[in-house]
């Protein structure tokens, strides 16, 4: 699969990361790299230690990389996940993480299956 | 056709039928007068210009040079709109010299294309060399290479000159000294290049040098000189203006002129970086080869700190600005510091993280606030906060900027680079200024030691006398300040009397030589003389009508009037009592009579510093405020 049919199999805006990034190969080598970005397992780790500071730190952090890599679908979700951490709440993240889970496994499988 | 001009009479003859057939007219001029002659050889008494409408020669009459050269020439000439083709010939009939005139109407609207016509029009009026040139710097200007060079096609070397702090002189200086500096410059540049090499002013402050056929090690070496040579040179009357140049060179192999001109200009920008210095591609090759090398490109490269908790964002920013910048990496807020305090880079930013484990980045911006060695390095804030609240805190704490998520290569590279080179501007500003008010102080300080010395000169005293004075009275008053504050001395109150004490003895210009000069002991009567010296010193400062509101004037007034005023009122010339007499008096009148103690003078020799303390502390010279005497005391290790 190539870096662009990656980015269209789990949500993300290829186009808009090449505008921003301006070389094909970058934009490749930085999504390689989100497999190797630990603010993932950090939320799921924060998570179920139930420390909610972490948990919100982390999922920023997810969020912020999501943004800057134009992962727009885990970012909707990373996203709503920090506001709901931000309260310094755990009711309501098992669900929201769920979402997140969901949609990092399926980011991370396209990544995976870049040539 | 020159060899065929001699022929007879009715050789000419067949000639002028043809030539009649083409041209509108064909006369003849006798080479000798120049008169116009008829067909069958009479003089015509008929001045030849009157054919052009003149009422005289015209200035480049080509039948009078043709009657000389006995060769052909052609010029163009007007009569009202309508231009002529002048053809002139030398002819010789049954020998005698003709100068055989063909003239020809020419159609002006079809009788040259555009290039043509430009060209022609620079050519004739010499236009061409004002059109191009820089009146300025003599150099040529932005149009000639727009139009001539940068479609050259050639192999060249390229360089961007740009003048150091140029804007800065022509502020601090005015434009006169900023001209001065540009035209300098432009005549170093020429000292050191080619005829063939073309030097195009290409902006305000910046030079273009263009050099055909260069290799890239003499394309260096010639910058470098060009470099050392501006550094040496001066502005004549303007001491405070150091002339460098910042420098970028490349050469330009397929002959892409403008892209090698934006090339050498980014280099130049390196150069800038560091100032008074010469970057070609050379050094950028070098750098990759030897990163560690000393004096390499490197050492040119400004530090970027970047202070983020995820390693994804570190290298996202660090790929988009490492082409640029060195840049380091910190994985939280202590880390960061560390680095800062370390000392190790000087860093031209830092691009912080808010949100980070630990300690977040508004710790780290209050800690950087606290820290001489980080407290002027700029922030640029880095965050995916985009909340209001939180970005206007960024700012409260001082961030210079703010780059919001998702990071865009292009706009974070400017951003980056407009804070690094404002900063950089700002820190030359303020040393620029600095420098020039230390320069103006010194000046000032200079001017006062001279004007107190003439006195001191006439009164048979060294130049030392004030310095100490000046000195001594300093050091009490930082004394005095610390012990009370019911003088209310700011630094400010403090420097001025130090100032102005240096002119507490300048009425004694006033008294006559032999008594101020007299050896032994002063009479009464010349003593009362001799006191007036305080009030001659006010009376002085006071008729120095444009100066009355500077607040050293009022203050050295006060100085000279009652420096000899003592606590108890037994001083002259008022007998002012204790507090009566102004502070500034009271701290310069115990310095001045210290120093007057240990000081040789013509009516004494000088007491040693323990015998001095003695006499005043007994009293022996007046009283004086017991809180001064106890400052005396505090420095007395320090006299």
């Amino acid at each position: 699969m190539t870096t662009k049919e990656c980015f269209d199999a789990m949500g993300a805006d290829y186009e808009g990361v090449l505008e921003r990034f301006s070389s094909e190969a970058l934009v490749k080598k930085f999504a390689l790299k989100f497999l190797d970005d630990n603010s993932y397992s950090n939320l799921e780790d924060a998570l179920s230690d139930g420390n909610v500071e972490n948990a919100f730190r982390a999922a920023h952090t997810l969020k912020g990389v999501c943004l800057n890599l134009g992962f727009d679908n885990l970012y909707k979700v990373s996203s709503d996940i920090t506001e709901i951490l931000r309260a310094g709440e755990l009711t309501g993240t098992k669900e929201a993480f769920e979402k997140v889970k969901e949609q990092y496994n399926i980011t991370v499988n396209a990544i995976k299956a870049i040539d | 056709m020159v060899s065929d001009y001699v022929m007879t009479k009715e050789q000419l003859g067949e000639q002028v039928k043809s030539l009649r057939k083409i041209f509108d007219v064909v006369r003849f001029l006798d080479a000798k007068t120049l008169h116009l002659v008829s067909d069958d050889g009479h003089e015509v008494m008929c001045e030849c210009f009157e054919f052009w409408k003149k009422d005289h020669r015209c200035d480049n009459c080509i039948s009078r040079k043709v009657a000389e050269s006995k060769q052909e020439k052609t010029k163009l000439e007007y009569v009202d709109s309508e231009l002529y083709q002048v053809i002139s010939r030398y002819v010789e009939v049954d020998g005698n010299g003709y100068v055989m005139e063909l003239v020809k109407k020419l159609d002006s609207d079809s009788l040259i294309d555009n290039e043509g016509s430009r060209k022609l029009m620079d050519n004739l009026t010499g236009l061409k060399h004002k059109l191009y040139e820089d009146v300025l710097t003599g150099a040529y200007n932005r149009r000639y290479f727009e139009e001539e060079v940068k479609n050259i096609g050639k192999a060249v070397g390229i360089a961007i000159i740009d003048l150091d702090d140029f804007k800065i002189y022509n502020d601090t200086y005015g434009h006169g000294v900023g001209d001065t500096a540009l035209s300098t410059t432009a005549g170093v540049i020429r000292q050191c290049i080619r005829k063939s090499d073309i030097l195009i002013r290409y902006g305000g402050d910046e030079f273009l040098l263009v050099l055909p056929e260069v290799k890239e090690d003499i394309l260096d070496d010639k910058l470098q000189q060009i470099q050392r040579k501006i550094h040496a040179t001066e502005i004549p009357g303007y001491p405070n203006v150091h002339l460098s140049v910042s420098i970028g060179g490349i050469v330009c192999e397929d002959g892409s002129i403008e892209e090698a001109v934006a090339k050498a200009d980014r280099l130049m920008y390196h150069a800038k970086n560091k100032k008074n210095m010469v970057v070609t591609e050379q050094d950028i090759d070098e750098d990759i080869n030897s990163p560690s090398g000393e004096n390499s490109y490197s050492s040119v490269r400004q530090n970027i700190l970047i202070i983020d908790d995820n390693r994804t964002n570190r290298e996202l920013l660090k790929t988009m600005l490492d082409h640029e910048y060195n840049v380091i990496e910190a994985s939280g807020g202590p880390e960061g510091l560390e680095i800062m305090k370390a000392e190790e880079y000087d860093f031209a930013v830092v691009l912080l993280d808010i949100i980070m484990p630990g300690m977040d980045g508004f710790s780290v911006m209050a800690s950087m606030r606290d820290d001489s060695r980080m407290k002027d390095i700029p922030v640029i804030m880095i965050s995916t906060e985009d909340r209001n609240s939180t970005i206007r805190k960024a700012y409260d704490l001082g961030v210079a900027d703010y780059i919001s998520r998702p990071f865009d290569s292009r706009i974070v590279y400017r951003r980056v680079s407009n804070v690094i080179k404002l900063y950089a501007k700002q820190r030359r500003l303020m040393d620029l200024v600095t420098e020039n008010i230390q320069d103006k102080e010194k000046n000032n300080q200079m001017m006062i030691g001279i004007l107190s010395h003439i006195v001191e000169f006439r009164n048979g005293e060294s130049g030392q006398h004030v310095l100490h004075i000046n000195q001594i009275t300093q050091m009490l008053l930082e004394t005095l300040v610390k012990k009370t504050d019911q003088y209310n001395l700011s630094w400010h109150d403090r420097f001025i009397i130090a100032t102005a004490s240096a002119l507490h003895d300048i009425g004694k210009i006033g008294i006559p030589e032999e008594i101020l000069n007299k050896p032994g002991r002063l009479s009464d009567e010349e003593f009362e003389i001799m006191k007036k010296h305080t009030v001659i010193g006010e009376d002085i400062l006071r008729e120095l009508d444009m100066y009355q509101d500077e607040k050293l004037v009022q203050v050295a007034m006060q100085i000279c009037r009652s420096h000899h005023e003592r606590y108890d009122g037994k001083g002259y010339p008022d007998g002012l009592k204790g507090e009566e007499i102004p502070i500034c008096a009271q701290v310069v009148s115990v310095a001045d009579v210290y120093d007057a103690l240990t000081s040789n003078r013509v009516y004494k020799k000088a007491y040693s510093h323990e015998k001095a303390m003695q006499m005043i502390l007994n009293g022996e010279c007046g009283t004086f405020n017991p809180i001064l005497l106890e400052c005396l005391i505090e420095i007395q290790n320090r006299l």
